[in-house]
């Protein structure tokens, strides 16, 4: 037997159990589902445990936090916590290169605890020769540490998790409730089983290559998948009656659970459903339209579009001609400026401005304050106006447009269509401009797909204080056909930052006049259209404006941060115990095309798919069997 | 014509239904006429029909929902139904559909889901954006831009 400690792989690799972190949760016969998406349970669990066996418990658990040194600790911790928790709930765990597997059984009152010796690699199996391995219902194997000094390609500690869900072509059907149940895989796709009655089948799916990345092992597990092993590539000593079929199934889905930190319990990743392409999907399109499809078959289903880009910033060439000139003076500087303006000032100044303006205040274009931080100068000189020079010294810049950055990320929050419109909705502050509604649709996408970055981009002329925010989403985009990434500018909005200084009573006026007529806050119903119950409720949501427009004086005395307001619905998730569970009740939106025996518990058809013309029966019988299907659904 | 009850414990909707047989098999007489879908069966007086709810009729091929029983003088009349998806599930299962929900074969979660279920009240997040340059709007920061012409 070899043991766990000393298997040696391809690459040379000594796999030695540094310590073990191990997943646990309560569940029944399909736990993996019911854990894996909501960690949340599993520390609730956790911690109904701790509350409650806390005295009990063995040292090595509270001691070490749920995770172990070595495997013999893991052994006795777990075979302890198994006593402990008999008839209560089911504990599993495994380690990646053997280990150790638990599962108490409330109805039956049994526990169990197994070791796993000998999970071979597929390199030192030999066809045709016995080897050892001992499992039961669901095994979920679990990362371990090496033990040398090289960080593994994916973050330790981390769980990756596979729900796969298939269909047999070949494989004999065996009547149980639980046919075509869970499937649960690690990240190395070591191991892949299932409960089927009261046998148990070990699919056996091994993969070479140890440590990869998760995406890339689910590819590459599905590559071996699909292209065979022999079932002699299958560990065969079992006390249980096996089933040993022809590894020639249909996979119809694959989802992984990505990032369970197992070592404390916490949730650090999502939920990352990845679609198989191997599915038939009723949604491609046939080029040349005469073969069915969804309607619109001449499109090319190109959208290889371009970048829109702002270009850079005008140029301020025209400051060097000595028409105006931008200071930025001091406080200091403009007391001083202020005490020449108004009590310095001769006469003989005076008629000097006068040869070309009436008022010496009409020399100063513009005069205000803002809040903008980080304007550099490209000098400084005496300020001087109309020709004739003030004497007072403040720094200018010869750059009267400025541009800069903000930056934001978004991503998914349920994972789902409730992420999109008309379901979430986005708005956008923007200091100086306002508050705007974004469309959600346009900026979101998953994390696990990069997530979008949100740039918000100001212009702004300093000679004037007007600006212009543009807002460029940057992100993946996932169709059928052709897209390029989504990275242009799509949204510009204006606003002034200056609040205005004024010299004269006109200028006063002029600021009043500048402000007048804008809206406070205001209610107005939502116009989103209306489909489906959940969207129903959004829409009847009203949409509150939360201001008006904020630009010269009100955005100087307003937030000084751009941010986004993002509003989701609150999902109803109803409790749902091991076996039932809310795709069992009413399935997920599939819109795939299958044989109905090859898929599995609650399937509904739809409308006009199905015909039953193949089945010999009366009308009426297929009438009814129509019905079952199309408007109630069936459990296959 | 032979007959087997059962007692059946699934779903109307479940296509293959866990039944436990009940006695053994026996003969039953058609109430004529009949149809292959509703048909009316006698059973004997000592049939143990409280416990049983469904049968198997060997010369339809067919499995059948008891409904309902008239209680006459020595005999008990069953009132069933033809179960089209057990009797049929053989040749159900090679029929190709187009699935608009399953259990196992979603095509994605980003399928709109009228099943789903919305609290009266939404979750709201608001996050900031950064900076990304020197230049950025500032509380404290108070500039004055004075822009005067004749400025050489």
């Amino acid at each position: 037997m070899t043991s766990f400690r000393n298997l040696n792989f391809n690459n040379g690799q000594s796999v030695n159990l540094g310590y073990v972190t191990y997943f646990w949760g309560i569940s029944g016969y399909a736990p993996i589902e019911t854990v894996c998406p909501t960690s949340i349970k599993v520390n609730k669990f956790k911690k109904e445990v701790e509350k409650n066996y806390s005295s009990e418990l063995p040292s090595a658990i509270s001691r070490l936090g749920w995770s172990f040194e070595t495997f013999d600790e893991a052994n006795t911790a777990l075979s302890e916590v198994a006593e402990i928790l008999q008839s209560q709930y089911w504990l599993w765990g495994s380690l990646e290169t053997g280990g150790c597997f638990i599962w108490s059984a409330p109805n039956s009152g049994e526990c169990h605890f197994h070791n796993f010796y000998g999970l071979y690699h597929i390199d030192d199996i030999i066809q045709g020769s016995t080897y050892t391995y001992y499992s039961s219902s669901i095994v979920v194997p679990f990362r371990c540490h090496i033990n040398n000094d090289e960080k593994l390609p994916i973050v330790d500690n981390e769980l990756f998790l596979f729900n796969v869900n298939y269909t047999e072509e070949n494989a004999p059907k065996v009547n149980h409730v639980y046919e075509s149940e869970i499937k649960i895989k690690c990240v190395d796709c070591r191991s892949l089983n299932r409960y089927i009655g009261d046998d148990y089948e070990w699919l056996g799916i091994w993969n070479q290559k140890q440590w990869i990345e998760a995406s890339t092992s689910v590819s590459d597990w599905r590559l071996h998948y699909l292209y065979e092993y022999t079932t002699d590539n299958l560990a065969s000593s079992n006390p249980h009656p096996w089933k040993r079929w022809k590894q020639s199934r249909v996979i119809t889905n694959i989802e992984w659970f990505l990032g369970i930190e197992v070592a404390n319990g916490e949730l650090v990743g999502g939920y990352v459903p990845i679609e198989n392409s191997d599915a038939v999907t009723i949604s491609d399109d046939d080029p040349n339209g005469d073969s069915g499809g969804p309607p619109g078959g001449d499109g090319d289903k190109n959208a290889l579009g371009d970048d829109v880009d702002t270009g850079g910033t005008p140029s301020s060439n025209f400051l060097q001609t000595g028409i105006a000139r931008i200071y930025l003076p001091t406080q200091q500087v403009m007391t001083a400026f202020s005490h020449y303006v108004f009590t310095d000032i001769t006469q003989s100044t005076i008629d000097q401005l006068k040869k070309m303006w009436s008022n010496p205040m009409d020399y100063i274009q513009n005069l205000g304050v803002c809040r903008l931080a980080g304007i550099t100068a490209s000098g400084s000189s005496a300020i001087t106006f109309g020709g004739v020079s003030s004497g007072i010294t403040s720094d200018y810049t010869n750059e009267a447009f400025r541009q800069f950055d903000y930056e934001c990320k978004l991503g998914e929050y349920w994972g789902n269509a409730l992420d999109y419109s008309n379901y979430t909705k986005l708005k956008i502050y923007i200091p100086y401009c306002g508050l705007y509604d974004l469309n959600i649709d346009e900026f979101m996408i998953s994390n696990n797909n990069g997530g979008c970055t949100i740039t918000l981009r100001y212009r702004v002329d300093l000679m004037s204080g007007m600006c212009v925010a543009m807002v460029r989403p940057s992100r993946a985009q996932y169709g059928s056909g052709n897209y390029s990434n989504l990275n242009s500018f799509l949204y510009q909005f204006n606003g002034n930052i200056f609040l205005p200084l004024s010299l004269t009573a006109t200028d006063w006026r002029n600021t009043y006049q500048s402000v007048l007529g804008i809206a406070g806050g205001m209610i107005a119903p939502s116009p989103a259209s209306v489909t489906g119950m959940a969207e129903s409720v959004m829409s009847q949501k009203v949409n509150v404006q939360h201001s008006g427009s904020i630009g010269t004086n009100f955005g100087y005395m307003g937030i000084q941060e751009p941010y986004l307001i993002i509003e989701r619905p609150a999902l109803s998730e109803p409790y749902y115990n091991n076996n039932y569970k809310y795709e069992t009740e009413y399935g997920y939106p599939s819109n795939k095309m299958t044989k109905l025996s090859y898929t599995s518990g609650f399937v509904k058809a739809r409308k006009g798919s199905f015909w039953a013309n193949n089945i010999h029966c009366t009308d009426d019988e297929r009438k009814e069997i129509i019905s079952l299907l199309e408007t109630e659904g069936i459990w296959v | 014509m032979e007959g087997i009850l059962y007692f059946n414990k699934s779903d109307k909707r479940y296509l293959k239904k866990d039944i436990t047989q009940i006695g053994n098999s026996l003969d039953v007489t058609l109430i004529e006429p009949t149809t292959v879908i509703d048909p009316d069966i006698i059973l004997a007086p000592n049939t143990r029909v409280m416990e049983v709810n469904y049968i198997w009729l060997k010369d339809f091929n067919r499995y059948y929902y008891i409904n309902n029983y008239t209680f006459e003088y020595e005999r008990i009349i069953a009132h069933c139904h033809v179960d089209v998806l057990m009797s049929h599930r053989k040749e159900l299962g090679d029929e190709i559909i187009v699935m608009d929900r399953s259990d196992k074969n979603r095509a994605s979660f980003y399928l709109n889901d009228p099943e789903l279920r919305m609290y009266n009240y939404s979750l709201f997040e608001t996050k900031k954006f950064t900076p990304k340059s020197g230049l950025q709007f500032k509380e404290s920061t108070e500039q004055i831009v004075m822009v005067c012409s004749g400025s050489l």
